[in-house]
Protein backbone atom coordinates (compact mmCIF):
# COMPACT_ATOMS: atom_id res chain seq x y z
CA UNK A 1 0.00 0.00 0.00
CA UNK A 2 2.70 2.20 0.82
CA UNK A 3 4.53 1.06 -2.27
CA UNK A 4 1.48 2.37 -4.32
CA UNK A 5 1.36 5.42 -2.60
CA UNK A 6 4.82 6.40 -3.39
CA UNK A 7 5.05 5.06 -6.56
CA UNK A 8 1.70 7.49 -7.52
CA UNK A 9 4.08 10.37 -6.06
CA UNK A 10 6.81 9.67 -8.25
CA UNK A 11 4.55 9.10 -11.25
CA UNK A 12 2.94 12.69 -10.19
CA UNK A 13 6.66 14.17 -9.85
CA UNK A 14 7.45 13.23 -13.54
CA UNK A 15 3.72 14.46 -14.60
CA UNK A 16 4.72 17.85 -13.31
CA UNK A 17 1.21 17.35 -11.30
CA UNK A 18 1.47 20.61 -9.21
CA UNK A 19 -0.77 18.50 -6.18
CA UNK A 20 1.46 15.55 -5.84
CA UNK A 21 4.03 18.44 -6.07
CA UNK A 22 2.71 20.23 -3.30
CA UNK A 23 1.82 17.12 -1.14
CA UNK A 24 5.29 15.16 -1.47
CA UNK A 25 6.56 19.12 -0.49
CA UNK A 26 4.40 19.15 2.39
CA UNK A 27 5.15 15.92 3.50
CA UNK A 28 8.47 15.99 3.71
CA UNK A 29 10.00 19.63 3.67
CA UNK A 30 9.73 19.29 7.59
CA UNK A 31 12.54 16.43 7.80
CA UNK A 32 14.46 18.22 4.68
CA UNK A 33 14.75 21.25 6.77
CA UNK A 34 15.37 19.77 10.21
CA UNK A 35 18.07 17.66 8.25
CA UNK A 36 19.94 20.84 6.68
CA UNK A 37 19.33 23.31 9.72
CA UNK A 38 21.32 20.47 12.15
CA UNK A 39 24.50 20.69 10.04
CA UNK A 40 24.37 24.53 8.68
CA UNK A 41 24.24 26.70 11.31
CA UNK A 42 22.96 29.84 8.92
CA UNK A 43 19.23 29.52 9.34
CA UNK A 44 19.49 31.24 5.82
CA UNK A 45 21.63 29.14 4.12
CA UNK A 46 19.34 26.04 5.26
CA UNK A 47 16.33 27.58 3.79
CA UNK A 48 17.78 27.85 0.20
CA UNK A 49 19.22 24.29 0.66
CA UNK A 50 16.05 23.21 1.66
CA UNK A 51 14.34 24.10 -1.11
CA UNK A 52 17.10 23.47 -3.40
CA UNK A 53 16.31 19.77 -2.79
CA UNK A 54 13.05 19.86 -3.81
CA UNK A 55 13.76 21.94 -7.05
CA UNK A 56 16.27 18.80 -8.02
CA UNK A 57 13.84 16.56 -7.40
CA UNK A 58 11.58 17.99 -10.01
CA UNK A 59 14.43 18.05 -12.51
CA UNK A 60 16.06 14.93 -11.82
CA UNK A 61 12.41 13.02 -12.36
CA UNK A 62 12.36 14.69 -16.14
CA UNK A 63 15.44 13.68 -16.64
CA UNK A 64 14.62 10.16 -15.56
CA UNK A 65 17.32 10.49 -13.21
CA UNK A 66 14.92 10.62 -10.00
CA UNK A 67 14.25 8.37 -6.96
CA UNK A 68 12.76 4.95 -7.99
CA UNK A 69 11.50 3.79 -4.49
CA UNK A 70 12.70 5.36 -1.08
CA UNK A 71 11.58 8.72 -1.90
CA UNK A 72 13.23 10.55 1.53
CA UNK A 73 16.30 8.68 1.42
CA UNK A 74 16.74 10.31 -1.89
CA UNK A 75 15.54 13.78 -0.66
CA UNK A 76 17.95 13.73 2.38
CA UNK A 77 20.79 12.44 0.42
CA UNK A 78 20.54 14.62 -2.21
CA UNK A 79 20.48 17.39 0.86
CA UNK A 80 23.77 15.89 2.21
CA UNK A 81 25.14 16.13 -1.07
CA UNK A 82 24.19 20.06 -1.40
CA UNK A 83 25.28 20.76 1.90
CA UNK A 84 28.59 18.95 1.56
CA UNK A 85 29.46 21.19 -1.49
CA UNK A 86 27.97 24.36 0.76
CA UNK A 87 30.79 23.42 3.37
CA UNK A 88 33.28 22.85 0.99
CA UNK A 89 32.73 26.13 -0.70
CA UNK A 90 32.29 28.03 2.63
CA UNK A 91 35.87 26.22 3.56
CA UNK A 92 37.23 28.91 1.35
CA UNK A 93 35.59 31.76 2.86
CA UNK A 94 35.74 30.87 7.10
CA UNK A 95 34.84 34.66 8.01
CA UNK A 96 31.02 34.02 6.99
CA UNK A 97 31.06 31.39 9.71
CA UNK A 98 32.65 33.42 12.10
CA UNK A 99 30.23 36.36 11.76
CA UNK A 100 27.40 34.00 12.62
CA UNK A 101 29.11 32.71 15.98
CA UNK A 102 31.06 35.37 17.13
CA UNK A 103 29.57 36.56 20.32
CA UNK A 104 29.90 39.18 22.89
CA UNK A 105 30.09 37.88 26.22
CA UNK A 106 28.97 41.39 27.95
CA UNK A 107 25.65 41.01 26.33
CA UNK A 108 24.87 37.77 27.57
CA UNK A 109 23.93 35.87 30.85
CA UNK A 110 26.96 33.09 31.56
CA UNK A 111 24.77 30.48 31.48
CA UNK A 112 23.75 31.78 27.71
CA UNK A 113 26.98 32.70 26.78
CA UNK A 114 28.43 29.11 27.44
CA UNK A 115 25.60 27.29 26.09
CA UNK A 116 26.57 29.50 22.54
CA UNK A 117 30.29 28.22 23.25
CA UNK A 118 29.26 25.16 23.96
CA UNK A 119 27.13 24.46 20.17
CA UNK A 120 29.75 26.41 18.21
CA UNK A 121 32.20 24.21 19.74
CA UNK A 122 30.03 20.69 18.70
CA UNK A 123 29.44 22.81 15.10
CA UNK A 124 32.56 23.39 14.79
CA UNK A 125 33.68 20.25 15.59
CA UNK A 126 30.53 18.65 13.22
CA UNK A 127 32.13 20.17 9.78
CA UNK A 128 35.40 18.30 10.69
CA UNK A 129 33.94 14.91 10.44
CA UNK A 130 33.66 13.05 7.04
CA UNK A 131 30.49 13.59 5.02
CA UNK A 132 29.17 10.27 6.54
CA UNK A 133 29.86 10.56 9.62
CA UNK A 134 27.59 14.12 9.41
CA UNK A 135 24.78 12.31 7.71
CA UNK A 136 24.59 9.64 10.42
CA UNK A 137 24.62 11.94 12.88
CA UNK A 138 21.81 14.30 11.36
CA UNK A 139 19.54 11.60 11.03
CA UNK A 140 20.08 10.31 14.41
CA UNK A 141 20.17 12.94 16.42
CA UNK A 142 18.91 15.95 14.18
CA UNK A 143 15.94 14.10 12.77
CA UNK A 144 15.82 11.70 15.91
CA UNK A 145 15.56 8.49 13.35
CA UNK A 146 15.57 5.32 14.80
CA UNK A 147 18.47 2.74 14.13
CA UNK A 148 16.27 0.71 11.49
CA UNK A 149 14.91 4.68 9.39
CA UNK A 150 18.59 5.93 9.16
CA UNK A 151 19.73 2.49 8.10
CA UNK A 152 16.66 2.42 5.59
CA UNK A 153 17.75 6.26 4.51
CA UNK A 154 21.55 5.56 3.88
CA UNK A 155 21.01 2.12 2.55
CA UNK A 156 23.08 0.34 4.99
CA UNK A 157 21.92 -2.43 7.63
CA UNK A 158 21.35 -1.54 10.89
CA UNK A 159 25.09 -3.08 12.32
CA UNK A 160 26.66 -0.84 9.71
CA UNK A 161 24.78 2.65 11.24
CA UNK A 162 25.83 0.95 14.42
CA UNK A 163 29.53 1.25 13.86
CA UNK A 164 29.38 4.58 11.80
CA UNK A 165 27.72 6.22 14.78
CA UNK A 166 29.90 4.79 17.13
CA UNK A 167 32.96 6.32 14.76
CA UNK A 168 30.98 9.75 14.56
CA UNK A 169 30.44 10.23 18.54
CA UNK A 170 33.84 9.28 19.13
CA UNK A 171 35.05 11.40 16.28
CA UNK A 172 33.06 14.25 17.19
CA UNK A 173 33.84 13.80 20.65
CA UNK A 174 37.66 14.56 20.05
CA UNK A 175 36.98 16.84 17.89
CA UNK A 176 34.80 19.22 20.63
CA UNK A 177 37.97 18.96 22.92
CA UNK A 178 40.24 19.52 19.98
CA UNK A 179 38.13 23.18 19.93
CA UNK A 180 37.92 23.45 23.22
CA UNK A 181 41.03 23.30 24.13
CA UNK A 182 41.87 25.73 21.51
CA UNK B 1 34.35 -6.84 21.02
CA UNK B 2 33.61 -3.67 18.51
CA UNK B 3 30.46 -5.41 18.13
CA UNK B 4 29.17 -5.50 21.66
CA UNK B 5 30.47 -2.20 22.17
CA UNK B 6 28.30 -0.74 19.24
CA UNK B 7 25.22 -2.68 20.57
CA UNK B 8 25.79 -0.98 23.87
CA UNK B 9 25.86 1.95 22.90
CA UNK B 10 22.65 2.02 20.52
CA UNK B 11 20.88 0.56 24.21
CA UNK B 12 22.37 2.91 26.24
CA UNK B 13 21.54 6.11 23.38
CA UNK B 14 17.56 4.40 23.22
CA UNK B 15 17.57 4.61 26.99
CA UNK B 16 19.13 8.09 26.81
CA UNK B 17 16.01 8.66 24.40
CA UNK B 18 13.35 7.58 26.45
CA UNK B 19 14.50 9.53 29.07
CA UNK B 20 16.35 7.53 31.34
CA UNK B 21 19.43 9.29 33.33
CA UNK B 22 23.23 8.92 31.91
CA UNK B 23 23.98 6.59 35.00
CA UNK B 24 21.13 4.65 34.90
CA UNK B 25 22.20 4.15 31.26
CA UNK B 26 25.63 2.97 31.73
CA UNK B 27 24.86 0.53 34.44
CA UNK B 28 23.77 -1.94 32.19
CA UNK B 29 27.23 -2.04 31.20
CA UNK B 30 29.27 -1.64 33.62
CA UNK B 31 32.53 -3.35 32.48
CA UNK B 32 32.01 -0.22 29.06
CA UNK B 33 31.44 2.69 31.07
CA UNK B 34 34.78 4.49 30.76
CA UNK B 35 34.54 3.85 26.86
CA UNK B 36 30.79 4.85 26.98
CA UNK B 37 29.90 7.28 28.77
CA UNK B 38 32.09 10.30 26.76
CA UNK B 39 30.45 9.13 24.07
CA UNK B 40 26.99 9.12 25.65
CA UNK B 41 28.28 12.85 26.84
CA UNK B 42 28.78 14.16 23.33
CA UNK B 43 25.28 12.58 21.88
CA UNK B 44 24.01 14.70 24.59
CA UNK B 45 26.01 17.49 22.73
CA UNK B 46 25.15 16.26 19.38
CA UNK B 47 21.03 16.64 20.28
CA UNK B 48 21.84 20.30 20.86
CA UNK B 49 21.92 21.39 17.55
CA UNK B 50 18.71 19.99 16.39
CA UNK B 51 16.26 22.46 14.71
CA UNK B 52 13.57 23.61 17.53
CA UNK B 53 10.97 24.09 14.91
CA UNK B 54 10.58 24.33 11.29
CA UNK B 55 10.02 28.25 10.47
CA UNK B 56 6.39 28.09 8.65
CA UNK B 57 7.18 31.44 6.41
CA UNK B 58 10.25 29.45 5.46
CA UNK B 59 8.21 26.67 4.11
CA UNK B 60 5.66 28.61 2.72
CA UNK B 61 8.39 30.29 0.94
CA UNK B 62 10.18 27.05 -0.59
CA UNK B 63 6.80 25.47 -1.32
CA UNK B 64 5.61 28.68 -3.93
CA UNK B 65 9.52 28.38 -5.29
CA UNK B 66 8.78 24.88 -6.02
CA UNK B 67 5.20 25.26 -8.07
CA UNK B 68 7.04 28.40 -9.91
CA UNK B 69 9.74 26.48 -10.84
CA UNK B 70 7.18 23.39 -12.20
CA UNK B 71 5.12 25.85 -13.76
CA UNK B 72 7.92 26.65 -16.08
CA UNK B 73 9.03 23.18 -16.49
CA UNK B 74 5.75 22.89 -17.77
CA UNK B 75 5.69 25.45 -20.50
CA UNK B 76 8.95 24.43 -21.02
CA UNK B 77 7.91 20.64 -22.05
CA UNK B 78 4.76 21.93 -23.68
CA UNK B 79 6.26 24.53 -25.63
CA UNK B 80 6.54 23.17 -29.66
CA UNK B 81 10.17 21.61 -30.47
CA UNK B 82 12.39 23.73 -32.24
CA UNK B 83 12.72 23.32 -35.78
CA UNK B 84 15.90 23.26 -37.97
CA UNK B 85 14.50 27.34 -38.63
CA UNK B 86 15.24 27.57 -35.22
CA UNK B 87 18.84 27.38 -34.97
CA UNK B 88 19.02 30.07 -37.66
CA UNK B 89 17.45 32.05 -35.43
CA UNK B 90 20.80 34.34 -34.39
CA UNK B 91 21.64 34.29 -38.24
CA UNK B 92 17.89 36.09 -38.78
CA UNK B 93 18.49 38.88 -36.07
CA UNK B 94 21.74 39.27 -36.90
CA UNK B 95 20.64 40.26 -40.67
CA UNK B 96 17.83 42.60 -39.47
CA UNK B 97 20.48 44.32 -37.11
CA UNK B 98 22.59 44.72 -40.13
CA UNK B 99 19.27 45.80 -42.16
CA UNK B 100 18.82 48.70 -40.14
CA UNK B 101 22.11 49.44 -39.44
CA UNK B 102 22.55 49.68 -43.32
CA UNK B 103 19.49 52.03 -43.98
CA UNK B 104 20.23 54.12 -41.22
CA UNK B 105 23.48 55.28 -42.82
CA UNK B 106 23.25 57.31 -45.72
CA UNK B 107 25.22 55.04 -48.23
CA UNK B 108 21.89 53.15 -49.40
CA UNK B 109 19.97 56.62 -50.10
CA UNK B 110 23.07 57.92 -51.84
CA UNK B 111 23.14 54.77 -54.07
CA UNK B 112 19.70 54.92 -55.19
CA UNK B 113 20.33 56.85 -58.17
CA UNK B 114 23.87 55.03 -59.22
CA UNK B 115 24.16 53.93 -62.49
CA UNK B 116 26.39 51.17 -63.84
CA UNK B 117 29.63 52.17 -63.33
CA UNK B 118 29.56 54.10 -60.43
CA UNK B 119 31.14 53.62 -57.56
CA UNK B 120 28.23 53.21 -55.23
CA UNK B 121 26.23 51.48 -57.85
CA UNK B 122 27.40 48.24 -56.59
CA UNK B 123 26.03 49.19 -52.81
CA UNK B 124 22.92 50.18 -54.39
CA UNK B 125 22.73 45.95 -55.80
CA UNK B 126 23.89 44.84 -52.63
CA UNK B 127 21.02 46.94 -50.74
CA UNK B 128 18.83 45.28 -53.47
CA UNK B 129 19.83 41.76 -52.50
CA UNK B 130 19.34 42.10 -48.71
CA UNK B 131 15.96 43.39 -49.44
CA UNK B 132 15.17 40.44 -51.47
CA UNK B 133 16.59 38.36 -48.44
CA UNK B 134 14.22 39.79 -46.30
CA UNK B 135 10.92 39.70 -48.57
CA UNK B 136 9.09 36.56 -46.45
CA UNK B 137 6.48 36.65 -48.89
CA UNK B 138 6.16 35.40 -52.66
CA UNK B 139 3.97 38.18 -53.53
CA UNK B 140 6.92 40.55 -51.71
CA UNK B 141 9.73 38.99 -53.68
CA UNK B 142 7.91 39.30 -56.93
CA UNK B 143 6.56 43.12 -56.16
CA UNK B 144 10.41 43.80 -55.73
CA UNK B 145 12.09 41.56 -58.62
CA UNK B 146 9.46 43.73 -60.46
CA UNK B 147 10.89 47.11 -59.14
CA UNK B 148 14.13 46.15 -59.99
CA UNK B 149 14.04 45.17 -63.37
CA UNK B 150 12.21 48.71 -64.01
CA UNK B 151 15.22 50.47 -62.28
CA UNK B 152 17.40 48.70 -65.10
CA UNK B 153 15.14 49.79 -67.25
CA UNK B 154 15.61 53.35 -66.15
CA UNK B 155 19.45 52.83 -65.23
CA UNK B 156 20.31 52.08 -69.52
CA UNK B 157 17.91 55.25 -70.22
CA UNK B 158 20.10 57.25 -67.87
CA UNK B 159 22.94 55.71 -69.54
CA UNK B 160 21.46 56.48 -72.87
CA UNK B 161 20.93 60.26 -72.15
CA UNK B 162 24.45 60.68 -70.59
CA UNK B 163 25.76 59.10 -74.01
CA UNK B 164 28.33 56.58 -71.40
CA UNK B 165 29.40 53.48 -72.29
CA UNK B 166 28.48 50.84 -69.61
CA UNK B 167 27.92 47.08 -69.67
CA UNK B 168 24.35 46.50 -68.64
CA UNK B 169 21.48 43.95 -68.69
CA UNK B 170 17.65 44.46 -68.64
CA UNK B 171 14.30 42.70 -69.27
CA UNK B 172 12.08 43.46 -72.00
CA UNK B 173 9.24 43.07 -75.00
CA UNK B 174 10.74 43.16 -78.51
CA UNK B 175 8.72 45.91 -79.38
CA UNK B 176 9.83 46.53 -83.45
CA UNK B 177 12.08 44.75 -85.13
CA UNK B 178 14.33 45.20 -88.31
CA UNK B 179 17.54 43.69 -89.52
CA UNK B 180 19.95 45.64 -87.55
CA UNK B 181 17.83 48.03 -84.98
CA UNK B 182 15.44 46.54 -82.42
CA UNK B 183 13.52 48.25 -79.83
CA UNK B 184 13.03 46.61 -76.46
CA UNK B 185 11.17 48.09 -74.04
CA UNK B 186 11.66 51.67 -75.61
CA UNK B 187 15.78 50.85 -75.28
CA UNK B 188 16.95 51.16 -79.38
CA UNK B 189 18.72 47.90 -78.86
CA UNK B 190 21.93 47.90 -81.90
CA UNK B 191 22.16 44.04 -83.92
CA UNK B 192 25.32 43.46 -84.68
CA UNK B 193 27.29 40.01 -86.61
CA UNK B 194 28.86 39.29 -82.95
CA UNK B 195 25.13 39.89 -81.29
CA UNK B 196 24.71 35.89 -80.23
CA UNK B 197 20.60 35.62 -80.02
CA UNK B 198 19.29 32.26 -78.52
CA UNK B 199 16.27 30.85 -79.45
CA UNK B 200 15.24 30.45 -83.30
CA UNK B 201 11.90 32.73 -82.90
CA UNK B 202 12.04 36.03 -81.82
CA UNK B 203 9.25 38.12 -83.03
CA UNK B 204 7.51 41.45 -81.64
CA UNK B 205 5.84 40.73 -78.40
CA UNK B 206 8.92 38.63 -77.53
CA UNK B 207 10.06 38.70 -73.64
CA UNK B 208 13.71 38.85 -73.86
CA UNK B 209 16.84 39.75 -71.51
CA UNK B 210 19.41 41.89 -73.79
CA UNK B 211 22.75 42.09 -72.28
CA UNK B 212 25.44 44.51 -74.26
CA UNK B 213 26.80 47.74 -73.73
CA UNK B 214 25.23 51.21 -74.24
CA UNK B 215 27.51 53.49 -76.36
CA UNK B 216 27.50 57.73 -76.55
CA UNK B 217 24.89 57.44 -80.00
CA UNK B 218 22.40 56.47 -77.83
CA UNK B 219 21.88 53.11 -78.64
CA UNK B 220 22.44 49.97 -76.75
CA UNK B 221 24.91 47.20 -78.52
CA UNK B 222 23.91 43.87 -77.94
CA UNK B 223 26.35 41.34 -77.21
CA UNK B 224 23.64 38.36 -76.41
CA UNK B 225 19.78 38.30 -76.42
CA UNK B 226 18.02 35.40 -74.79
CA UNK B 227 14.07 34.57 -74.75
CA UNK B 228 12.93 34.61 -71.17
CA UNK B 229 10.80 31.31 -69.96
CA UNK B 230 7.16 31.78 -69.30
CA UNK B 231 6.49 33.63 -65.96
CA UNK B 232 9.72 35.67 -65.78
CA UNK B 233 8.51 39.13 -64.19
CA UNK B 234 9.29 41.77 -67.19
CA UNK B 235 8.51 45.39 -66.58
CA UNK B 236 5.96 47.71 -68.46
CA UNK B 237 7.18 50.30 -70.51
CA UNK B 238 7.14 53.93 -68.87
CA UNK B 239 6.47 55.86 -71.68
CA UNK B 240 6.68 59.12 -69.94
CA UNK B 241 10.45 58.15 -70.09
CA UNK B 242 10.60 57.48 -73.81
CA UNK B 243 8.80 59.70 -75.96
CA UNK B 244 10.24 59.13 -78.95
CA UNK B 245 8.59 55.29 -78.97
CA UNK B 246 5.49 56.58 -77.88
CA UNK B 247 3.30 54.58 -80.12
CA UNK B 248 4.97 51.39 -79.55
CA UNK B 249 4.93 51.80 -75.57
CA UNK B 250 0.78 52.00 -75.82
CA UNK B 251 0.57 48.97 -76.73
CA UNK B 252 2.89 47.24 -74.83
CA UNK B 253 1.48 49.16 -71.00
CA UNK B 254 -0.25 45.56 -71.06
CA UNK B 255 2.55 42.82 -71.21
CA UNK B 256 2.20 40.55 -74.78
CA UNK B 257 1.80 37.13 -73.77
CA UNK B 258 1.85 35.90 -77.07
CA UNK B 259 4.73 36.75 -80.35
CA UNK B 260 1.70 37.62 -82.51
CA UNK B 261 0.36 40.52 -80.09
CA UNK B 262 -0.30 43.38 -82.96
CA UNK B 263 1.83 46.16 -82.33
CA UNK B 264 2.09 49.28 -83.77
CA UNK B 265 4.17 48.79 -86.77
CA UNK B 266 3.97 51.77 -88.22
CA UNK B 267 7.54 52.81 -88.34
CA UNK B 268 9.09 49.58 -90.22
CA UNK B 269 5.91 49.19 -92.39
CA UNK B 270 7.10 50.09 -96.13
CA UNK B 271 5.22 53.27 -97.22
CA UNK B 272 2.22 52.14 -99.35
CA UNK B 273 4.35 52.73 -102.70
CA UNK B 274 0.95 52.48 -104.98
CA UNK B 275 -1.41 55.02 -103.30
CA UNK B 276 -2.15 58.06 -105.93
CA UNK B 277 -1.23 60.29 -103.19
CA UNK B 278 1.61 59.78 -100.90
CA UNK B 279 1.25 62.71 -99.34
CA UNK B 280 -1.94 61.83 -97.64
CA UNK B 281 -1.69 57.72 -97.10
CA UNK B 282 0.64 57.87 -93.93
CA UNK B 283 -1.38 59.51 -91.65
CA UNK B 284 -4.97 58.02 -91.89
CA UNK B 285 -2.85 54.55 -91.79
CA UNK B 286 -1.22 54.95 -88.51
CA UNK B 287 -4.64 56.53 -86.95
CA UNK B 288 -6.18 53.36 -87.72
CA UNK B 289 -3.58 50.86 -86.41
CA UNK B 290 -3.59 52.94 -83.48
CA UNK B 291 -7.02 52.99 -83.06
CA UNK B 292 -10.03 55.10 -81.97
CA UNK B 293 -12.86 56.01 -83.00
CA UNK B 294 -12.79 58.86 -81.24
CA UNK B 295 -9.53 59.72 -82.97
CA UNK B 296 -10.67 58.93 -86.49
CA UNK B 297 -13.30 61.72 -85.82
CA UNK B 298 -11.34 63.96 -84.99
CA UNK B 299 -9.24 63.50 -87.99
CA UNK B 300 -12.27 63.61 -90.13
CA UNK B 301 -13.22 66.88 -88.47
CA UNK B 302 -9.88 68.31 -89.32
CA UNK B 303 -9.43 66.45 -92.63
CA UNK B 304 -8.84 70.09 -94.40
CA UNK B 305 -5.91 70.62 -91.86
CA UNK B 306 -2.59 71.73 -93.42
CA UNK B 307 0.20 69.29 -93.84
CA UNK B 308 2.39 71.44 -91.27
CA UNK B 309 -0.08 70.21 -88.71
CA UNK B 310 0.02 66.99 -89.12
CA UNK B 311 2.59 65.74 -86.83
CA UNK B 312 0.89 67.66 -84.03
CA UNK B 313 -2.15 66.12 -84.51
CA UNK B 314 -0.66 62.89 -84.37
CA UNK B 315 0.99 63.60 -81.46
CA UNK B 316 -2.53 64.64 -79.28
CA UNK B 317 -4.06 61.06 -81.38
CA UNK B 318 -1.23 59.00 -79.50
CA UNK B 319 -2.20 61.29 -76.62
CA UNK B 320 -5.34 60.23 -76.44
CA UNK B 321 -4.94 56.80 -77.53
CA UNK B 322 -2.61 56.04 -74.52
CA UNK B 323 -5.54 57.50 -72.22
CA UNK B 324 -7.97 55.35 -73.41
CA UNK B 325 -5.38 52.31 -73.11
CA UNK B 326 -5.01 52.59 -69.41
CA UNK B 327 -8.79 53.44 -69.20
Amino acid sequence: MIVTTEQGELDGLRDLDSQVIGAVYDRYYPDVYRYVRYRIGDEHAAEDIASDVFVRLLEASQKGRGPQTNLKAWLLGTASHIVTDHHRRNYRRPTDELTENMLDPLALPVDEFNHREQSRAVRSALKELTPEQQHVLALRFGEGYSLEETAAVMHKNVNAVKALQFRALASLQRGIEEVTHE
Amino acid sequence: MNDKLFNALEICLQALENGETLDAALARFPELGKELRPLLETSHHARTLAAPAVPSDAQRRGRARLLQHAAEMREQKRAPKRTWLYNFRPLAVTLTVLVIFLASTGLVSASSGALPGDNLYQVKRAWEGVRLLTAFTHEAREALHLEYESERLHEVDELLVEGREEPVTFLGYVVTQNKSEWIVAGVPVRITKQTKVSGAAINVGTGVRITGQTDADGFLVAQSIQILPPGTIIPPIDDDENGENDGDEDDIETPATATSTPLPVSTITPTATGTPEPSETPAPTETESETENETETENENENETENENENENENENEGKGGEDDED
